[in-house]
């Protein structure tokens, strides 16, 4: 790209039911963090971004003010980004476009949502809604909802089962298990991953990723700064957004997530490269459903192919392409708006090789790929090693 | 008449009334662009090809096959039952399937599937879209089997 930007600080709080703490607590935890991992402090930093998915979760307007009241950023630029469960890589992309536009050097990018504080059934209201409130939601539909309708479509059209959707949360789990700062750190078995209940069929318990609350936060750099703090950078290569449809009944394949596969055109493009590089990517697995389309759409298989991708442990680290080896949204935890700064942090420490018994071995390229809702918006990155 | 409710912000729209009257009567309306002729589901009031607003309403295709289908169990707060008084006791909702069928011409219809059982459907099963009125007077749109 014209512009070359770094991440030169990465941080994540815990993620859990995280009734111990408010949401500009658990910001604090991750931009200490972030700061921390840069060898410095917000003194040093220009300008900030905040992703925040919902007030629902909230309670309040302006989310994002009380997240710079309570750093003492001020009177230092600040305000939300809101992108759905991209709401974090759409900040990234509005962090990456104030270094490239020369507005700042230094930039903070912050995702946070507090999810646990309304009953599930609250919040499964507040998802449903996030599909077509006027034409969708008068049906009952839920997040688990409109994804159990991609699933029914892609086990229709390519023969994938109940089994291989499983085998992805065995997977997430299994790692989730390796991450000190996951939601759910446990490993799973097929059996038990079946065997749990229904939540909108065919989509049961272990399918679904989970209510959290959390926070993440990346220090993004100019190229003239780049090299000024504690760790070497990893690079923004590529960026990709892309839309589509707000209602899924309009996609002309209810199995393909088209702004996936725009957005990540988009992104290889500017970075110059192809799938066959990335060495290891994270992918939004709302459900297990959507990381199987997330390895066709993203090109890792052929279209169709994504079961039998997990089938293989293709995914697992020693396969063709690691992916989601912090937990993913399934294990480590899905706080909506943290989740594609969460993302930027795992994939900047692989490229680091700090992940210890996760590492994925010489990891030079990484990807994250976001989706907002349904797919409404969609946001790939790749990122190189120094 | 009374404003016949199908969805929480149809009142607000500039397409509801209409939309949900002839729901009421029977029929599923969408909208045609009178200036380039496209037909439009779920109805709209502009054209964003002509940036027009003259619409008419159209009955739309009722005939195609189910996209897909799903049951959900774990209900929004809005559709989900309150918990039972009696101590321990536990109350369960039967959900009924929800689908998406495409009619003649390609339009996407979701609707729910009263009438069949949830291990019963198929993707592509030929199925047909009907408007409905509820007992309590809200109206909405079913798919059933052909
Ligand atoms: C699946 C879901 C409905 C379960 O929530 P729930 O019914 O309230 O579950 P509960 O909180 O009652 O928990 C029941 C048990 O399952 C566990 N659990 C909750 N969610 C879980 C999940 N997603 N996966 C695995 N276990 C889960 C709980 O820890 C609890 O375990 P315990 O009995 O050992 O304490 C909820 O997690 C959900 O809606 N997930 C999807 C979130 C979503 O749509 N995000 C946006 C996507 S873009
Ligand atoms: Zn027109």
């Amino acid at each position: 790209m014209k512009h070359r930007v770094a991440i030169v600080g990465a941080g994540q709080g815990r993620f859990g039911v995280r009734e111990d703490a408010s949401q500009r607590e658990l910001a604090f935890e991750a931009v200490a963090a972030a700061l921390k991992d840069a060898g410095t402090t917000l003194k040093s930093v220009d300008s900030m971004v905040t992703a925040v998915a919902a007030d629902e979760f909230s309670f309040a307007l302006q989310p994002s003010a009380q997240m710079h009241d309570y750093l003492e950023f001020y009177p230092k630029a600040n305000f939300r980004v809101e992108g759905a469960c991209a709401s974090g890589t759409m900040a990234l992309r509005v962090g990456w476009m104030t270094i490239a536009s020369g507005l700042a050097d230094v930039v903070l990018v912050l995702g946070t949502e507090k999810m646990t504080e309304v009953s599930t059934a609250q919040a499964t209201e507040i998802m449903g809604k996030g599909g077509d409130a006027i034409w969708e939601y008068p049906f009952g539909m839920t997040f688990p909802g409109y994804y159990a309708m991609v699933a029914r479509a892609h086990m229709a059209a390519f023969g994938t089962t109940e089994e291989q959707l499983a085998m992805v949360a065995v997977k997430n789990h299994f790692y989730g298990n390796q991450n000190p700062l996951a939601h759910m750190p446990k490993e799973i078995t097929l059996e038990k991953a079946l065997n749990s209940f229904m939540v909108a069929y065919p989509l049961k318990l272990y399918d679904c990723s989970l209510i959290t609350d959390g926070a993440a936060a990346v220090i993004l750099a100019s190229e003239e700064r780049a090299r000024d703090f504690a760790k070497p950078p990893v690079w923004i290569e590529g960026i990709g957004t892309a839309t589509d449809t707000m209602r899924i009944a309009d996609r002309e394949h209810l199995h393909t997530l088209r702004a996936t596969v725009e957005a990540a055109k988009e992104a290889y493009q500017r970075a110059g490269i192809g799938p066959d590089e990335i060495d290891v990517a994270t992918v939004h697995d709302c459900f297990t459903i959507a990381e199987i389309c997330a390895y066709e759409d993203l090109g890792f298989c052929p279209k169709g192919e994504g079961g039998a991708l997990i089938e293989a442990r293709e995914t697992y680290i020693g396969g063709k392409i690691p992916v989601n080896v912090d937990g993913g949204l399934k294990s480590k935890g899905h706080p909506v708006g943290a989740t594609g700064v969460a993302m930027a942090v795992e994939i900047t420490k692989q490229l680091r090789g700090e992940c210890g018994s996760r590492q994925v071995p010489n990891a030079e390229v990484g990807l994250t790929h976001n989706v907002g809702g349904s797919g409404q918006v969609v946001g790939v990155t790749i990122y190189r090693k120094d | 008449m009374e404003f016949k409710d199908f969805s929480l912000f149809i009142k607000y729209t500039k397409v509801g009334a209409p939309f949900v009257e002839a729901l009421a009567s029977g029929k599923v309306f969408g909208t045609r662009c009178e200036t380039c002729g496209r037909t439009f589901f779920p109805p709209r009031a502009e054209c964003p090809d002509c940036l027009e607003e003259s619409m008419t309403f159209v009955e739309i295709p009722t005939r195609g096959k189910l996209l897909s289908f799903t049951s959900i169990f774990v209900p929004p707060a809005h559709y989900g039952v309150s918990p039972p008084k009696m101590p321990f006791a536990k109350v369960t909702q039967i959900p009924c399937p929800v689908g998406v069928v495409e009619v003649e011409g390609g339009i996407r219809v979701m609707g729910w599937i009263p009438e069949v059982a949830l291990e019963a459907l198929k993707v592509g099963d030929p199925f047909e879209v009907q408007a409905k009125t509820l007992k309590n007077g809200q109206v909405t749109i079913v798919l059933s089997p052909i």
